[in-house]
């Protein structure tokens, strides 16, 4: 019977000091772990900004925004024009004829 | 020189457009080949011996030619670094293969600036006509995605645009006003854009995975035919941004006909 006490005792404090050092917790499933990392808090969560390609705020509903950002889309609408003036002229495009 | 020409490859742009947020793929394609409008002109085999007055006319042509296609690659290259709505990659590998173009073409010219036979020089020029079948197509291709860029770039400004407007128009119906003609308007403007992204996606669909046609007429018309149909969606799509922008200004107008105390002009939304 002591012998049964001795050796539990044992096996208790090796128990105890292996928890302790780490070893045990090394070995545990690690998926409680896992669980609380991929769980993000709220307000860390960010949706990705929509982006404005407007000169003034998204915001500014100003009379004053809305006339800079409609000159904005004007000088856009432009530049388009030019685009497709330079897409014609590829689809156009004649090489020089060579010699040979 | 001119089999490191013939066996470099070029990667065709092909971008697609997601919702202004386009995804880009690119396609490999094969920098061999010879056929079509090249510019070449064709037929009798010439002697190793020429004249120099001869060379020199061929020379000239030559370095035109070169000279042309560098231009339009550099400009090229300054509208690619100037699109905002591709991802970067795609902007990387668009510049890398323009620059890689250029550079050909630069060596081609020192090449053909050194050759002294006949039979030389007419081997260097054939491939000024090969590698037109590229440039042919990465033109066309590079253009209807810049176009599609700034379409997309412009269909995003109208939307920031069209909320705003739409904040005054809540403002003023809650203040009273009548703001039915406007609100229509604003419906307009919101099918205008839609449409317009229907257009430009359609137009870089079309396109992407287009290739050189190496001298295979029936890939060559059907790329023709490609490009041509990608041109169109991109007109209907900047027919539809002129209309949105309209329909922009009908509502801004009618504000500030509230905002005066007048009727707000209606009507004028294509």
């Amino acid at each position: 019977m002591t012998k049964w006490i001795i050796g539990v005792g044992i096996v208790v404090i090796a128990g105890v000091g292996l928890w302790w050092s780490g070893v045990i917790t090394s070995l545990m499933p690690q998926s409680t772990t896992e669980q609380a990392d991929t769980t993000a808090p709220e307000d860390t969560t960010q949706t990705p900004a929509a982006v404005n390609d407007l000169p003034t705020g998204a915001s500014d509903t100003s009379d004053s925004a809305i006339s800079q950002d409609a000159a904005a889309v004007d000088a856009q609408l432009q530049s388009l024009g030019s685009d497709t003036v330079s897409l014609d002229a590829s689809l156009n495009d004649k090489p020089v004829t060579q010699e040979f | 020189m001119t089999t490191h020409l013939y066996t470099r490859r070029i990667a065709a742009g092909a971008l697609a457009l997601s919702l202004l947020v386009p995804t880009l793929v690119f396609a490999q394609a094969n920098n061999t080949g010879n056929a079509g409008n090249t510019g070449q002109a064709g037929g009798a085999a010439v002697p190793a011996k020429m004249s120099d007055a001869v060379m020199a006319r061929a020379k000239e042509k030559a370095y035109k030619e070169i000279d042309r296609r560098t231009k339009a690659l550099s400009d090229l290259a300054t509208r690619v670094s100037g699109m905002t709505k591709i991802s970067e990659e795609f902007k990387k590998n668009l510049n890398t293969n323009v620059q890689n173009q250029i550079s050909l073409l630069a060596a081609l010219k020192t090449k053909i600036e050194a050759d002294t036979d006949g039979a030389t020089l007419r081997e260097d020029i054939k491939s000024i006509a090969t590698s037109y079948r590229i440039f042919a197509l990465v033109m066309p291709q590079a253009r209807i995605a810049a176009a599609a860029d700034r379409e997309a770039t412009l269909i995003n400004m109208l939307i920031g645009l069209g909320t705003k407007l739409q904040a005054r128009l809540v403002e003023a119906q809650a203040s009273g006003a009548d703001i039915a003609a406007l609100a229509a308007s604003l419906a307009d403007m919101d099918t205008k854009l839609k449409s317009a992204q229907v257009h430009a996606q359609a137009a870089v669909t079309s396109t992407a995975t287009l290739t050189p046609d190496e001298g295979d007429q029936a890939r060559m018309k059907a790329n023709t035919d490609a490009l041509k149909a990608a041109r169109a969606e991109i007109v209907a799509a900047h027919k539809d941004l002129q209309d949105a922008r309209k329909a922009a200004d009908t509502i801004t107008k009618g504000l500030r006909a509230l905002n005066s105390g007048t009727a707000p002009a209606t009507g004028s939304t294509p």
